[in-house]
């Protein structure tokens, strides 16, 4: 699609990227600018940001198998999640 | 960065990672997988090491399934999935299914120089290469401080943290292409986030059950 010719776009498209990525990141670290702050940082914080989801979602997994096995047929939970699956 | 590929699958996917849709659909896919999986019913005897794994599993399933084909990593994802399952007891696995919507191994070594994924990733990649090449033969480009960032990054992103990216990005390790791999980087967060929220709202269902159903509560 793109011929990687077209200097304007490439401008434009990394501005696109860089101000997602800020906007992606959580609050706290938002404080500077991509155009200040070095790339190296926000790349830095990028990782750190995924690895802290990655974090999450084994906790998350850990208590939901927690919850589960403590669910049988006729629980409210069970219901809840045939309800969920109608 | 949202790709709608067309959806061939009976599960819920393909749609751009940023959306509330994308969200219920990685919970739909979740509350499938478990089912199936045998995670969600304590008659099935497994360790609680067991079916933490299995909801792991299955919340994964549900994100690439839920994300579709489009992205790297999630058709590396789909499998790396597909090949932990060989090593279980369980004969079919809701992964299959997923592993449906992808036909390439992404996990190969095989460098690509080509981005593969979304149009504006491409848009990305040239700029990318633009940006370098123009650092080249310039002491300092023309346009403002983001070139300078654009710049920046491209250098940043033939170090360390390139590495770094690669290993935490599903399939980064086949991204020779860094731009590439930024895209990517930016994709997976944006539905990783989605992914915790899908969870969230998960147990946050099931541990107050006398609230309405259905509703999800924010």
């Amino acid at each position: 699609m793109s011929s990687g010719r077209r200097g304007r776009i490439s401008d434009d498209e990394i501005n696109e990227f860089i101000s997602k990525l800020q906007a992606l990141l959580p609050e706290s670290s938002r404080r500077r600018n991509a155009s200040r702050s070095s790339a190296s940082k926000l790349l830095k914080e990028t990782c750190a940001y995924i690895k802290s989801l990655h974090r999450e979602v084994d906790d998350l997994s850990e208590r939901l198998s927690g919850l589960m096995s403590t669910m049988d047929n006729d629980s409210p939970q069970a219901e809840i999640i045939r309800s969920l699956l109608r | 960065m949202s790709c709608s590929p067309p959806c061939s699958s009976s599960l819920v996917g393909g749609m751009s990672a940023g959306s509330k849709k994308f969200r219920h659909a990685i919970l739909k896919n979740l509350l499938l997988g478990l089912r199936k999986g045998g995670a969600a019913s304590s008659s099935r005897g497994m360790s609680l090491h067991e079916r933490r794994d299995a909801v792991r599993h299955a919340a994964d399933a549900a994100l690439a399934s839920a994300r579709g084909a489009t992205p790297r990593w999630s058709r590396a994802l789909v499998a790396e999935l597909s090949s932990s399952q060989h090593g279980r007891r369980r004969p079919t696995s809701w992964t299959d299914d997923a592993h449906h919507l992808v036909d390439v191994p992404a996990t190969s070594a095989r460098p690509s120089g080509q981005c593969k994924s979304s149009p504006p990733c491409k848009m990305v990649m040239a700029g990318c290469k633009k940006m370098i090449s123009r650092r080249r033969l310039r002491a300092r480009p023309k346009s403002s401080a983001t070139a300078r960032a654009a710049g920046a990054v491209a250098r940043v992103m033939a170090r360390r943290r390139a590495r770094v990216l690669r290993e935490m990005v599903p399939g980064g390790r086949g991204m020779v292409d860094e731009c590439t791999l930024l895209g990517e980087t930016l994709d997976y967060a944006v539905s990783l986030k989605a992914q915790v929220d899908a969870m969230q709202l998960l147990l946050r269902t099931l541990q107050a059950p006398k609230n309405p159903l259905l509703k999800p509560q924010q």
